[in-house]
């Protein structure tokens, strides 16, 4: 009778779980000696939480550790969840808190952990000095660092006469079937709507996402997704971010970026920014607050503008010394929203998205 | 069986359900539940679920449809080709369906590199030749479909499938097929097969329904509306129990489509004992013929393109098209201005390798430590006859990822948890509670593979509980054992919905990582990264090909001198 013979098969899978096993020991063992509780006092750590993309915030966190010599433990989100993860995860961490900074998020985000007592207030000599740049009116966030809301469009198919300039020609009947956005139940472009509902009313906040409906807009996985889809010419047009849709010019796509509702009358165009807040109980306080105040410079504005993520400066010495990508026009018409009304308006608006674009 | 005994099995038995469910129980009761809230999301989720089971029920029938004559022609060829058709089935189940969805768009989405081109060669482009009209033309969405989500799902997981009527064919006295054949011809040979193969296919395939019931990534890449979606809105609005009893649905679901999987595949050992397990007979029936071997060759391509072919052209597609070197803007860390393939793999590497080696070790010791914790346990719950019990640790499948991450910060971040809460620890919570219920299912399989006789024999020969579970029950349970250790090693290193939320501040590991740089990147950026990624999940399965080849080749140079 033949006999399989299976003696490799064990010889390989111990000898592959003895490895494994020796090599993590070796690794917690090396994590022991060099880690956070040995050999590096405690106070010089810092948790980050950070909801901005990591290959954006990367330089500024080494910057960061090679000037203050504190060890940033950073945390980053995932595009899917952007920053509903983090959000989330701070507010179960309440009672506990692990996180000392939270960088991401925008104001919409932040907004919500504010209101939920999840951060602490800013150090009032930053409020003072924040000057024009957006801020929380109770002081327990600031803004820097701009991204816009734009319109991506394929150049391909759409000549420069026929292409769209507002965030309503998305519910154009002649783009029908041709039109994305990210999926508004989450993310940024939950904030967006909650935004345009805030700024338009609940009406035609409901009477946009109608057109949006018929006109069969498809809902994305996320802003980056919008930008494959429109770069690849599935579809014509959506909204995306300007660092999202830099990616797709920067990499050579057949696409034009287009800042939405720049004519007189027109809304504008929906600025987002950077957030950064200390969470209320951090366990690292002081060095969250070289952190924030390391980030809210200039040079990290700088260092942002031009890195991947393309930001314009807001702080007062940034736009004095005009910190910005060159394609990034100056003089935009930006919507006014304020962010207090919008997550105000948020719970309606994500019923309006619910009973609408998804027939619940 | 001594009480003492009996008692500390059925504690690890509960052990294991505590660490399952815990997440969910938390989920559910760590916070306030509003009845109305409920209901309203109850409403909310009947679409979506009916979404959820179409697609789980596709990719049911595809991997059945793929899985049952791909093992069937493979085995039946020679052994050069069932063996690269094995490997190249293993290597399907290493892609991480979410890369192969991302595939599908590129080349068979609207405006995919492939269905564009081969809608236009049928006649189904545009007559005119306007480039703008060429260029909107685009093909009507398949791919955004709940079928197509099923195809995809299906076709990621067909192996497992194959793996189960392989391991029936292998087991059946080969003697019933050649006895029908000359009895009813073809027709007998089919009747029997069915008869022998059937049960394992269908348990087979019962366990991908159940599996792809939650899976999250793949609908959400392809736009379908599904209940895991509806459950992260509840969390978005910061109603957890809310998006705890969502998922409550699912687990009858996934208890009834595991349980019936598990029967089936029990009677399917029962009906192919026909030649004693372990004791494989020496006629192994007719073999193939060239006919035979060019089916099985052409059947091994047909199976692997929805999840292989597909997604390594797509790879290749964004690696050859990367645009030309640009100028790079400032920074270290930049991986999305590198153009070109190599460099964006260089920077991808640079930006996470401490990511690819920490998941890598990580991965490594949750697959071992879940093999060796489901072996112990399938082998209690056998010897105190509570197998069944340990079928009900398949709920756990139903508990969608973030819910058990949420779930996990809530029981573990308190007091002396936080020493958990704040080490990776957490996370190798996080893949128990998701995947151990399939180690444990696979050990439990393996187990059963040997014969109690062998074991009988062994203790009449005088060798101790220890000595015959070495020599005897791990020997012959070796090869199911390491496809256990093989399936938690790839669903934990490629695992990312509650991996990013749980795993602690600095210590990023890489399917997060990676899939957001995939989400971001241009495209030499993103065929890097999933390259990286698949280079990272099949490393250890090539260590452990590479040390099995080089142990064979050592015994046959052995023999060949001896």
């Amino acid at each position: 009778m033949s006999r399989v013979n299976r003696g490799p098969i064990v010889v390989a899978a111990t000898a592959a779980m003895l490895v494994v096993l020796v090599e993590i020991f070796a690794t917690i063992g090396c994590g022991a000696a060099n880690g956070t509780g040995v050999a590096t006092p405690a106070h010089s750590t810092v948790v980050l939480y950070c909801g901005t993309d990591r290959e954006i915030a990367q330089d500024l966190i080494d910057e960061f550790e090679k000037e203050t010599g504190i060890h940033v433990e950073p945390k980053f989100d995932t595009e899917a969840a952007k920053s509903v993860g983090l959000v989330h995860e701070i507010r179960q961490e309440k009672e506990h808190p692990q996180c000392d900074v939270f960088w991401g998020g925008g104001s919409f985000f932040c907004t919500i952990l504010a209101n939920d007592g999840c951060l602490a207030p800013v150090p009032s000599d930053l409020i003072a000095a924040h000057g024009t740049a957006p801020l929380d009116p109770q002081g327990r966030w600031l803004g820097f660092a701009a991204a816009y809301r734009v319109l991506i469009v394929n150049t391909t198919v759409l000549e420069p006469a026929s292409r769209p300039h507002s965030y309503r020609d998305l519910t154009d009947p002649r783009f029908k079937g041709h039109v994305g956005i990210a999926n508004p139940l989450f993310g940024g472009m939950a904030a967006h709507v909650a935004a345009l509902f805030s700024n338009l009313g609940d009406s035609e906040g409901r009477h946009w996402l109608e057109g949006l409906k018929s006109n069969d807009c498809a809902l994305c996985a996320g802003m980056a997704d919008v930008k494959n889809r429109v770069a690849s010419g599935e579809l014509w047009f959506g909204i995306t971010s300007t660092i999202d849709a830099h990616v797709a010019v920067d990499g050579g796509k057949p696409v034009v970026v287009i800042f939405p509702d720049q004519k007189p009358g027109e809304i504008g165009c929906l600025e987002g920014y950077s957030t950064v807040a200390i969470v209320a109980g951090a366990p690292h306080p002081k060095e969250a607050e070289r952190l924030l105040r390391f980030l809210m410079s200039t040079k990290t504005e700088r260092i942002l503008a031009d890195g991947p993520g393309q930001n314009v400066g807001l702080l007062p010495q940034s736009v004095a010394e005009d910190v910005r990508p060159a394609w990034i026009p100056h003089g935009l018409r930006e919507m006014d929203v304020d962010w207090g009304k919008a997550v105000q308006m948020h719970p309606a608006a994500t019923q309006a998205i619910k009973e609408i674009l998804l027939g619940q | 069986m001594k009480v003492p005994f009996r008692l500390a099995a059925v504690g690890i038995i509960l052990l294991a359900v505590a660490i399952v469910f815990s997440p969910l129980l938390a989920a559910f009761f760590g916070t306030s539940l509003n009845s109305h809230l409920l209901a309203v999301a109850f409403r909310g989720s009947i679409g979506p679920l009916g979404g959820t089971i179409g697609m789980a029920l596709v990719s049911a029938t595809m991997s059945f449809l793929l899985g049952v004559p791909f093992a069937i022609l493979v085995e039946r060829s020679r052994p050069l080709l069932r063996r690269i058709g094995w490997t190249l089935g293993l290597v399907v189940l290493m892609v991480p369906p979410y890369i192969v969805g991302e595939a599908w768009i590129v080349l068979l989405g609207p405006a995919g590199k492939i269905s564009r081109p081969v809608a236009t060669f049928l006649g189904f482009g545009p007559r005119s030749n306007d480039p703008i009209e060429i260029a909107r033309f685009a093909i009507p969405g398949f791919v955004y479909t709940w079928p197509a989500v099923g195809v995809v799902m299906g076709g990621c997981l067909f192996p497992i499938v194959a793996l189960a009527v392989a391991s029936a064919f292998r087991r059946t006295d080969h003697r019933v097929f050649e006895s029908a054949r000359i009895a009813q011809g073809a027709r007998g040979v089919f009747e029997i097969a069915a008869r022998v193969l059937a049960p394992a296919a269908i348990g087979a395939a019962l366990l991908v329904f159940a599996v792809t019931l939650t899976e999250f990534a793949v609908p959400q890449l392809l736009r379908v509306r599904t209940i895991g979606e509806a459950i992260y809105e509840q969390i978005q609005e910061g109603d957890l129990a809310a998006a705890a009893a969502l998922s409550l649905p699912l687990l009858p679901l996934v208890v009834v489509a595991g349980a019936m999987g598990v029967v089936v595949l029990a009677r399917s050992r029962v009906a192919s004992m026909a030649g004693l397990e372990g004791e494989v007979p020496k006629f192994t029936g007719r073999r193939a013929g060239r006919a035979g071997h060019l089916a099985a060759g052409l059947m091994t391509l047909f199976a692997i393109t929805p999840a292989l072919i597909v997604t390594v052209t797509s790879l290749t597609w964004l690696a050859v098209t990367a645009a030309l070197p640009r100028a790079s803007a400032i920074g270290t860390h930049k991986v999305l201005r590198a153009s070109g393939f190599f460099d964006s793999l260089q920077g991808a590497w640079v930006l996470a390798h401490d990511d690819a080696v920490r998941t890598i070790l990580l991965a490594g010791f949750a697959a071992t430590l879940a093999t060796i914790c489901a072996t112990i346990l399938a082998r209690l719950a056998a010897r105190i006859g509570w197998g069944p019990v340990l079928g009900t640790l398949g709920a756990g499948l139903a508990v969608p990822a973030p819910l058990v991450g949420l779930g996990l910060i809530a029981i573990w971040n308190h007091g002396i948890g936080t020493v958990v809460f704040q080490s990776l620890a957490i996370v190798l919570l996080a893949w128990f509670a998701r995947f151990f219920p399939i180690a444990v299912f696979l050990a439990q399989s393996a187990l059963a593979r040997v014969p109690r006789e062998l074991e009988s024999a062994a203790a009449l020969a005088g060798a101790g509980p220890i000595r015959r579970m070495l020599s005897v029950v791990l020997r012959g349970a070796a090869p199911g054992l390491v496809a256990a250790w093989l399936a938690t090693y790839i669903l934990s290193a490629t695992e990312f919905s509650a991996t990013a939320l749980i795993a602690p501040p600095g210590k990023p590991l890489l399917a997060p990582s990676v899939v957001n740089l995939m989400r971001r990147g241009q495209d030499p950026e993103i065929a890097a990264c999933q390259v990286l990624l698949l280079g990272v999940v099949a490393l250890p399965v090539a260590l452990i090909a590479l040390v099995v080849v080089s142990r064979s080749l050592m015994r046959v140079s052995k023999k060949g001198s001896q």
